[in-house]
């Protein structure tokens, strides 16, 4: 039997996660492709954190506010996700060898996320069909291994206990229970609404309260439907999955942000002071409950140790909440591992999605008719305050979806995260800003060349010589792609030193990270380009934007 | 009236499936059974070439399934269901017309899904007759025979066409076609 050592599963990638932390989303979004491109050194066969780098991917990619031209990216982990049996081949190898073997899925809490990101993909786009379909499959049903026991929710320890006593407890000791993931609900039913459907959208509203009555506030807001915004705001990073216990053959989950009460405070600007909103999931308190967890570790935790816990006839010990207890636990009772065989064979697989938040926000909103941003911020954490805008345009009569990762670290804010004035033109909120002239050529516009953008171009200096087609000369010569072709690699956008025109949507953090704050000027690599870029700033009609940024 | 089109999702002997999701044939063949169902219908037995024109536009695709269908995979099985043979031949022996609005043929050329033709979408075109194609599903877990996990998953999609006349609104056809795709292995592993 060959024994392999702790590292055979891929540590967490804290260079994503330090990205994320500091709002860099652009360079996790790209980070985060090239780990799908197997591009990075990152250690370990790919195939066994596909789903892992998919679901990276795909929640980086939303953060950055990118959500056009990334369907294929969402139906591949869509498809995974789907996919039945992904480690039928592989469960003797893993309890034998390392759990690291596996094909990473995630627990079900991280499943269950996974699928909510998909949906929010598809409410960017205003497909309530779709967001249907992909919460439906977030809301599968739990396995309650503590259903009319008297511990509700037991822990490694007493599981690993049961299944001594019962070699199959893991797979009939459980009562199937109806999903309490309330963020999926919630999702689900305002889906059902915007599709007409308001007896179903009622069955999940009513299913939420059974569940958290303390988000009734939020239900009554979801409820009425007198809304035509809708905000989803990310904050913190969810709990990270170690190793604990004798050889670290229990997994747990510790958390990295704090839960607490904070609500979300949202300011119109109307005059009418903030609304208060309660999170409406916490992922610290879903991963603390066995029944959001595959318990695969405990499966090979009884393997490795269970015969030794049969030896020591020792009494039994109440387990509190937190899975750190079983680590007492079992020293408690004396458990040592013989070998060095049996303990790499028992190492309990940390793998995890390291960059999920640690909570969510859900605001429903009447979006003020003279406003263009409004203000949010966790109460009590200035660090928070952000701003979000670029969705209505006065008078439009559209439902709008919004979404926000908020900044999570102790260190001041970037300036963009409470600017408010749209620097930039640009083709996903036009009219935010005035066009003057391309940002290539010393300008403020980085809109998608059109006859329309040719037209302001002139309005504002452009020499009428330069037609639209040698516009788009003028890209391709500095190696910007103006329509990039599907499949193509993640690239920054031309505002951050990259090579890509397409903007993020409105009302996110990636299109305030890019359009709100003063960018550095361009750096012409042709001489065409330099030579009319030179020529505009003598006769001063690209002055204004010359400025290096604060 | 429910034509109940049994498709077995069945793949190659050797492997068994392992994801109940949607393929393109399940759409191949609902278009051709929808078809053929409309050209056979008794809504259109008494029209022939010199009947006044009947045109139909496609004018709302829903996905109300556990899958997720994309704009362009929903539209393409209207497309489908245009192309195919039956529905070619009402052009001729019915005088009987099916468009889709120019915006989602658009769509769907940009992606090279279909061919640029205009006579598949005519701008401003008037409707005699509005068509509208829904995707259900209904979902079943189970435990294999040898197994005590639940790792039996099975999908039953129904597809539903209608179509109305307009302005009545009244139904003047529907039908529902409907396959099952199966699928083993426990889902959340």
């Amino acid at each position: 039997m060959a024994v392999l050592g702790a590292g055979c599963a891929p540590t967490p990638d804290l260079h994503l996660a330090g990205m994320v932390a500091r709002g860099d989303y652009g360079a996790a979004r790209v980070h985060s492709d090239q780990l799908v491109a197997g591009r990075h050194g990152t250690g370990g066969d790919i195939d066994r954190v596909t789903v892992l780098n998919r679901m990276r991917q795909v929640i980086a990619t939303l953060a950055d506010g990118y959500v056009d031209g990334h369907e294929s990216d969402v139906l591949s982990l869509f498809d995974l996700l789907r996919q039945q049996g992904l480690n039928r081949d592989r469960t003797t190898a893993a309890v034998v060898l390392c759990e690291g073997i596996r094909l990473w899925k995630g627990e079900p809490f991280e499943q269950a996320m996974a699928y909510h990101y998909i949906a929010l993909h598809y409410a960017l786009r205003g497909q309530w069909g779709n967001v249907r379909a992909a919460t439906d499959n977030a809301l599968f049903h739990l396995r309650d291994f503590g259903s009319g026991n008297a511990i509700s929710n037991p822990t490694a320890t007493d599981l690993v206990r049961h299944t001594i006593a019962d070699p199959d407890y893991l797979d009939h000791g459980y009562v199937a229970v109806p999903s309490d993931f309330t963020l999926g609900h919630l999702m689900f039913a305002i889906a059902a609404l915007r599709l007409g459907r308001g007896d179903e959208a009622r069955d999940h509203f009513d299913h939420v309260l059974r569940c958290a009555p303390a988000l009734a506030p939020t239900v009554k807001r979801l409820r009425c439907g007198n809304y035509d915004t809708l905000l989803l705001i990310d904050y913190g990073f969810g709990p990270a999955k170690i190793a604990t216990g004798p050889d670290g053959a229990v997994a747990a989950f510790a958390p990295r942000t704090a839960s607490d009460d904070q609500v979300l405070l949202v300011d119109l600007g109307d005059g009418q002071g903030p609304s208060f909103h309660a999170a409406v999931a916490d992922l610290n308190h879903m991963a603390a409950h066995h029944r959001w967890r595959n318990l695969e570790d405990v499966r090979r935790a009884k393997s490795a140790i269970g015969t030794l816990l049969m030896g020591t006839g020792t009494g039994v010990m109440m387990a509190k909440s937190y899975d750190r207890n079983d680590a007492a636990e079992l020293i408690g009772l004396g458990v040592v591992l013989a070998g060095a065989a049996v303990r790499a064979s028992a190492l309990a697989d940390t793998r995890y999605c390291e960059i999920l938040p640690q909570r969510v926000y859900l605001v429903p909103l009447t979006w003020p008719v003279d406003r263009r941003t409004v203000r949010l911020q966790i109460e009590g954490l200035a660090e928070t305050h952000c701003q979000v805008g670029g969705l209505h345009a006065a008078g439009e009569d559209t439902f709008h979806v919004g979404y926000v990762r908020m900044i999570a670290n102790d260190a001041t804010p970037p300036a963009w995260s409470a600017s408010t004035e749209v620097l930039y033109a640009n083709d996903a909120s036009p009219g935010s800003a005035v066009s003057r002239l391309p940002y290539i050529l010393g300008g403020n516009c980085v809109r998608m060349p059109s006859s329309e953008v040719l037209a302001d171009y002139r309005r504002h200096g452009l020499p009428g010589h330069v037609s639209l087609a040698d516009l788009e000369t003028l890209y391709r010569i500095e190696d910007i792609a103006i329509r990039p072709s599907r499949g193509a690699p993640a690239d920054r956008h031309v505002l951050e030193g990259g090579r890509s025109l397409r903007p993020p949507a409105p009302s996110t953090a990636g299109f305030m990270r890019l359009f709100v704050q003063h960018h550095p000027p361009y750096h012409p690599r042709s001489g065409r380009v330099r030579k009319l870029a030179a020529a505009l700033k003598g006769a001063g009609l690209t002055c204004h934007m010359a400025k290096d940024p604060p | 009236m429910i034509s109940c089109v049994l498709l077995l999702g069945l793949w190659g002997c050797a492997t068994s499936p392992t994801t109940t999701r949607l393929h393109d044939d399940d759409l191949d063949q609902i278009a051709l059974e929808m078809s053929a169902s409309l050209a056979a219908s008794d809504w259109l037995r008494d029209r022939d070439a010199k009947s006044s024109r009947m045109t139909i536009v496609v004018d709302r695709v829903e996905n109300l399934s556990s899958d997720i269908v994309t704009r362009a995979e929903q539209w393409m099985l209207v497309a489908r269901v245009r192309a195919a043979l039956p529905m070619q031949t009402l052009a001729t022996t019915k005088n009987i017309r099916v468009q889709i609005p120019a915006s989602r043929w658009q769509m769907l050329a940009a992606e090279g899904n279909v061919e640029a033709n205009p006579e598949a979408s005519v701008p401003g075109i008037a409707a005699t007759h509005l068509m509208s194609a829904t995707l259900r599903s209904i979902r079943r877990s189970g435990t294999s025979r040898d197994g005590q996990i639940t790792d039996l998953r099975s999908e039953i999609y129904l597809v539903t066409f209608q179509i109305v006349a307009r302005p009545s609104r009244e139904v003047a056809w529907a039908d529902t076609f409907s396959f099952r795709r199966e699928a083993r292995g426990t889902v959340i592993d």
